[in-house]
Parts: C-alpha cells; structure tokens; sequence
C-alpha cells in the first residue's frame, strides 16, 4: 500500500474533478480499500463492509478539504475507518445481535486453527484469522503497523496512545503470535521447510 | 552471580536489542539487508510470523476490489470542482457584511417612513376598526368611528341626557363618515366636555354658544356670534344646542357646528393656536375644524 511518488499527482487530480479525477481516485481507492478491508475484518469483522463503505463515503466528501502527504492520506483514511468501527461497535452494543447457529463456523475470521494453514501458501483470509487471534490492541497496533504502513508515532496519535505503549503492545503482539504458531507446530526449521 | 554470569550479560542485552529491532523490521516489512529475513543465531520461530504478515500485504483479491463501482459512484456525485473550492460563507459573517453595508440605512428610513405614516393613519383615523381601536389603546389614536350610523339615530331620545349625546349635536356633523364623530365625541367629551357644558344647559336650543347662521348646510360654518364668553369651546366641540330631551328636529340637524366658536368674531381677538389647541384632545375635531372651522370668514 505505497503509491510513491505519484500521490501527490494523483491527488491533485482526484481534487480538480477534471478528466482525471476519476481515473486518479481510482488509483487511490485500488491501493487503500484492501488495506481497509483486511484492518476492518480484524477489529469489526461484523460489519467491515459496511464500514468501509462509510468510510469512503466520508473521504470522498472531505476529499476537497485534504492537504498531505501519502502518510497522511493513510492516517486519515485509517483514523475515519477506526471511528466509523467505533461507532458500528457501539451501536451493536445497543442492539445486540443474536447469532444464528446455522451459520458456518468459519465465518468469522478467527475460527481457523492455524494448524491448518500452509505457511508458503498462507491466504491473506488466512492470516486475518490468526491476526485475530491476538488481544485487540496487539492485533490492531500491528495491523496499522504493517497493512496501512504507518510508523510508530503515527499510529500512536491514531489510537491515542504513548508511541512507547504502541511499541510494547506491537512486540508484545508478535511474540505472542509467535508462541502461537510455535504451539500449533508451524514453525521453519534451519532449511526452510515448514 | 559468578564472574562468568557477569560477563554474559552485554551478549544478553545485545541479544534483546536485536530482538526488538528485529520485530521493528518485521512491523515495518523490510528484509534484512543480507535478504535473509532472520539474524544469524536468533530462533526459527520467527520465519512464521514474516510469512503472516507477508501475507497480510499481499495483492489484493477481488472480492477486496468489488466496491470500487460504488466508490466510483459516490466520488462523482460530489460537486466539482473541488481543488479550488468557492469562497466559503459563514452565517456570523453574512450578517456582518451585511451590516457593514449600507443597507441598514435604507432599511432604518424604510422603518422610519412606514412608522410615521402608520402614527399619521392611525391619527387621522383611517385604519381598519381593530387597527384603530388598537391604536386608540396604544398611542391614544382617535377611536374607532361606528360604522353604519349615517343617519342621526331617531333612538337617540332615548339616551341619556348629556348634552352630546343630542341628535342635535350629531347632526352638526355632516352625513357619512362624520356622522360617526358625535358618538366619539360623547364617549370623550363624557371626560372633557361635561363642566363645560354644565354652563351652557340654559342657553336656547341653538343659540347658547352657538352660531346664529342658520343657513341649514351641515358643512356650513358659522359666520354669527360667538359664545357668550367669546372664548372658545375647550375643545372646539359643539355646545349642546336642542332641547335637552334631545328630540332631533330637521332643524336642528342642520345646525353649524359650534366649533365656528373659535372664529373671530367681534371684540375677540382671533388666535391662531385658538382652534387646534381646543380640538387637539379629540381627534377628529382637528380634522373638522381644520378643515373649515379655523378658516376666518370672509
């Protein structure tokens, strides 16, 4: 998820609603949504759809308005999503939805053993689902770490937190997941087999 | 602690910052420089967790690239241009260019205008019956003028015996709108005309005050002598002419109106402030005795 040095173009064309102004969001939108989605289906997996959906619907009518780099199009993009998940997770809290046991188990994300999965062929579905595994803050700092390429300090003001906190809870997280996959006997040995 | 321990605690510590570093590559996606993604010496177990997040910044799937068509959509259906948006107007300064301008003047003369020309209706008696009474209650406007009494009220013998309330003394006022004023000018002169004309009770039907021109016109005004005072009625209103009883003769409804009292006349001395300041307490006064009653005759 790195336009590079295009982005400034890009946005400059997606802002002046000419000819290219189509052309250029959709290379914005074709490099973030994924992200987006693969961030939303760890910490609201319920409804990442949706809310992706209402995030884009926000950035579009702020697209005007924006003045950054591809950092701080990232942050932005990132933060709005995370707030919309907020809100979707406060409003379910209101009403709660009872769940329907003909539904598959693995529906959601985190139902796979990873035992299962093939490392050298490991499916993004499959490694949201082990992500998912991990305590929320540790699933989320890495995810914003890793999937929307924000740096410490960014994503400490994204989800208010101390960059140190950030840190720990990123490591802390790995290590965890380690253990994780260790446990469940995925592990490489000194040739690179699994 | 042997000697021994001591010495392996820098290799300890060494070892943890290149563990902590080696999860910040991780988090950041980098290879090491050697392209080997693991340090030399530190455990296996984490070639699983680089896969992992390998995987997590894959190439998108398709289903992650679905909504783009409705993205798309929404993205045109926002106005454009936006990079360089319109000047943005604020309520707070709207109404501050506004009053910078110089709209507020005209809009304070528009007010001014249309004040005093509702005050100079409402005077001279012109506004519909709820304006008026309104006005009446408000500003002491003149009151509401009775509709539909063009005609001396034959019922009038029956009222009271105050000597304003005499047909005589409603048919000194011309037919129409003016037939209206004696009633006015009972309900007023009830408070400001009774001890004057509590003097006059004796005088002649007709004469007490009055004018002697008779010529029977109800806008001709009186050319003939003037109260017996020789001063104006206080309020330039008729003195009671007609009997008491207050039966109307034709006669007498053609009977000048007294305000012809402020005229000059012999020995006295014409004043111009005489007649308005003796028809200002009632309003429609003003308005009959300017219009003739002040005139001085020929």
């Amino acid at each position: 998820m790195v336009i590079g040095e295009t982005f400034e173009r890009l946005l400059a064309a997606a802002q002046s609603g000419t000819g290219e102004a189509d052309g250029a969001f959709s290379v914005l939108w074709r490099d973030a949504n994924p992200a987006l989605l693969r961030y939303l289906r760890v910490i609201a997996p319920e409804a990442a759809d949706d809310i992706a959906a209402d995030t884009w619907v926000h950035v579009i009518r702020g697209l005007a308005a924006f003045r950054g780099d591809e950092t701080a199009w990232r942050a932005w993009l990132f933060t709005t999503a995370r707030r919309r998940a907020i809100d979707e997770s406060r409003r379910r809290a209101r009403r709660p939805v009872i769940p329907v046991p003909e539904l598959p188990d693995e529906a959601g994300p985190g139902a796979a053993d990873p035992a299962d999965l093939v490392l050298d062929k490991l499916s993004t579905e499959a490694a949201i689902r082990i992500i998912s595994a991990l305590p929320r803050f540790q699933a989320e700092v890495i995810l914003l770490r890793v999937v929307a390429g924000l740096d410490n300090q960014a994503v400490a003001r994204l989800v208010g937190r101390s960059p140190g906190a950030v840190r720990v809870a990123a490591h802390r997280g790995l290590r965890r997941l380690a253990a994780t996959l260790q446990a469940s006997g995925i592990t490489r040995d000194s040739a690179g087999k699994v | 602690m042997t000697k021994r321990e001591r010495s392996s605690r820098p290799d300890r510590r060494s070892l943890e910052w290149s563990r902590e570093a080696l999860l910040d590559v991780l988090l950041e996606g980098g290879p090491w420089p050697d392209g080997d993604p693991l340090p030399d010496g530190e455990p296996a177990r984490w070639q699983p967790v680089a896969q992992v997040l390998t995987a997590l910044t894959s190439a998108p799937e398709s289903r992650e690239l679905s909504g783009e068509a409705q993205a798309l959509a929404e993205f045109r259906g926002q106005p454009h241009p936006v990079r360089h948006p319109g000047p943005v107007h604020h309520r707070g300064q709207g109404w501050v260019s506004w009053l910078r301008g110089p709209r507020p003047a005209v809009a304070a003369a528009a007010g001014a205008v249309l004040v005093g020309g509702l005050l100079a209706v409402a005077y001279a008696g012109d506004l519909p019956a709820a304006a008026q009474r309104l006005a009446h209650d408000t500003i002491d406007a003149p009151p509401v003028a009775r509709s539909g009494s063009a005609a001396p009220d034959p019922d009038a013998s029956q009222l009271p015996a105050s000597p304003l309330g005499t047909a005589a003394g409603r048919a000194s006022f011309p037919p129409g709108r003016g037939a209206a004023h004696p009633d006015r000018r009972t309900s007023r002169g009830s408070l400001f005309m009774s001890p004057h004309h509590h003097r006059r009770p004796g005088s002649a039907p007709g004469t007490g005050g009055g004018p002697s021109g008779r010529s029977g016109g109800g806008h001709q005004f009186p050319s003939g002598s003037p109260a017996p005072s020789g001063l104006p009625s206080p309020s330039g209103l008729p003195s009671p002419s007609g009997s008491p009883s207050g039966s109307p003769t034709p006669g007498a409804s053609q009977q000048p109106s007294p305000s012809a009292s402020t005229a000059p006349v012999d020995g006295a001395t014409p004043s111009p402030w005489a007649a308005p300041s003796a028809t200002r307490p009632s309003g429609h006064h003003h308005r009959t005795g300017a219009s003739g009653a002040q005139s001085p005759p020929p």
